[in-house]
């Protein structure tokens, strides 16, 4: 799909824009959103390529919200306001009861805080993910430091 | 002419097969890749012991909205709401067995507009959007209420993980859970609002509100 190999390229400029202000993104956010958009509904897609090259406000509406509402009232960056806009459009209805009611997000819970039956079981799911965003970069060619590698056939 | 049709043929054969099982193998691959993307974004059913809380705290619920959510706050004051938030989180804190210590109200432009609560585990802290209680709204009404169950859900998921005296559940859920809050794994609201509520612990902790004050 040409959308994706456009995320793909842009890659390097996306990471560089979700790292710095007003985003802030980690590494792990940048590549869980980009992860995402590559997956998302094809016109939502289009629409996200198109406002991150030309700077088009997309006009998406599904299940009476609009991305301009998600924007403004629910105070959703870009980049998240396309990913709901997704599933917007594939589950309205478990979208729009996610509106609902919110609470604060959480603090993570380091390795050495867990209870020690647990510790163990996480550390190799951990590393499980890791081997996991291996092949998910390597799927689509992706790499921390920005670079992108195409294999010639 | 037909041994050299013959072998280009095979070649091309063996070549398609080969790419064949080359694109198989990486379609399971990856299908195993996406199926652990989301291996803490499932809601798993409620336990046994879940429905015993789910019961006690609807216990609380007879006592506190005797007439129903809507019926007991509709034209409270708000000073009298917030007197009955408090006591029924200091109740539902012994039903729970975790060890909120502090009760906060605060107005929207600290907590968010929409945010309904909060739970912080560094100060053992439940908060209240004050504003959003003073909404006479049904569905809001509800869902405040409801935010004080979630909230609570979310102090006993974290003492489930690291407090080895503490008892309550089941070695999937404390496993499902600890795998969520390890570090990188809790997903930001404002990073992707839809796993957000997807995840282990928010899915579990709306799950279990929801049961507890339904119908009321």
């Amino acid at each position: 799909m040409i959308t994706q190999t456009t995320i793909v390229l842009k890659y390097i400029v996306l990471r560089k824009r979700m790292m710095n202000e007003p985003y802030r993104y980690t590494e792990r956010q940048v590549f869980h959103t980009v992860w995402r958009l590559l997956h998302v509904d094809p016109e939502i897609q289009r629409a996200f390529v198109e406002w991150f090259t030309e700077g088009r406000e997309p006009r998406l509406k599904y299940a009476g919200i609009s991305y301009a509402e998600l924007r403004k009232h629910r105070k959703m960056n870009e980049f998240n306001a396309f990913l709901f806009m997704d599933e917007l459009k594939r589950n309205p209805d478990a979208a729009l009861n996610m509106l609902v009611a919110n609470d604060a997000s959480l603090t993570a819970v380091g390795l050495d805080e867990l209870r020690p039956e647990l510790r163990d079981y996480v550390a190799r799911k951990l590393k499980e993910q890791a081997a996991d965003d291996a092949k998910k970069k390597e799927e689509f060619r992706l790499h921390d430091n920005g670079s992108i590698t195409f294999k010639l056939k | 002419m037909i041994t050299f049709l013959t072998t280009v043929g095979i070649y091309v054969a063996s070549m398609l097969v080969l790419e064949g099982v080359g694109w198989l193998f990486n379609a399971l691959r990856m299908n195993g890749v996406r199926k652990r993307t989301e291996e803490w974004c499932k809601t798993l059913p409620l336990t046994g012991e879940d429905r015993r809380l789910v019961e006690s705290n609807r216990e609380l619920m007879r006592e506190f909205f005797p007439d129903g959510i809507e019926n007991t706050l509709r034209g409270m004051p708000l000073d009298e709401r917030v007197e009955l938030m408090k006591n029924l989180i200091d109740r539902a804190n012994s039903v729970y067995g975790v060890d909120v210590s502090v009760v906060k109200f605060a107005p929207a432009s600290e907590l968010g507009e929409c945010t309904y609560g909060q739970f912080e585990r560094e100060g053992n802290t439940v908060s209240v959007n004050l504003d959003i209680l003073a909404s006479d709204e049904g569905d809001v009404m509800r869902a405040i209420v409801g935010t004080v169950f979630h909230e609570l859900r979310h102090a006993q998921q974290y003492k489930a993980i690291t407090d080895e005296n503490y008892a309550y559940g089941s070695e999937e859920q404390r496993r499902l859970w600890a795998l969520n809050f390890a570090a990188d794994n809790y997903i930001q609201p404002e990073v992707d609002f839809v796993l957000y509520q997807k995840q282990a612990v928010e899915a579990d902790a709306r799950q279990v509100a929801e049961h507890i004050i339904e119908n009321f």
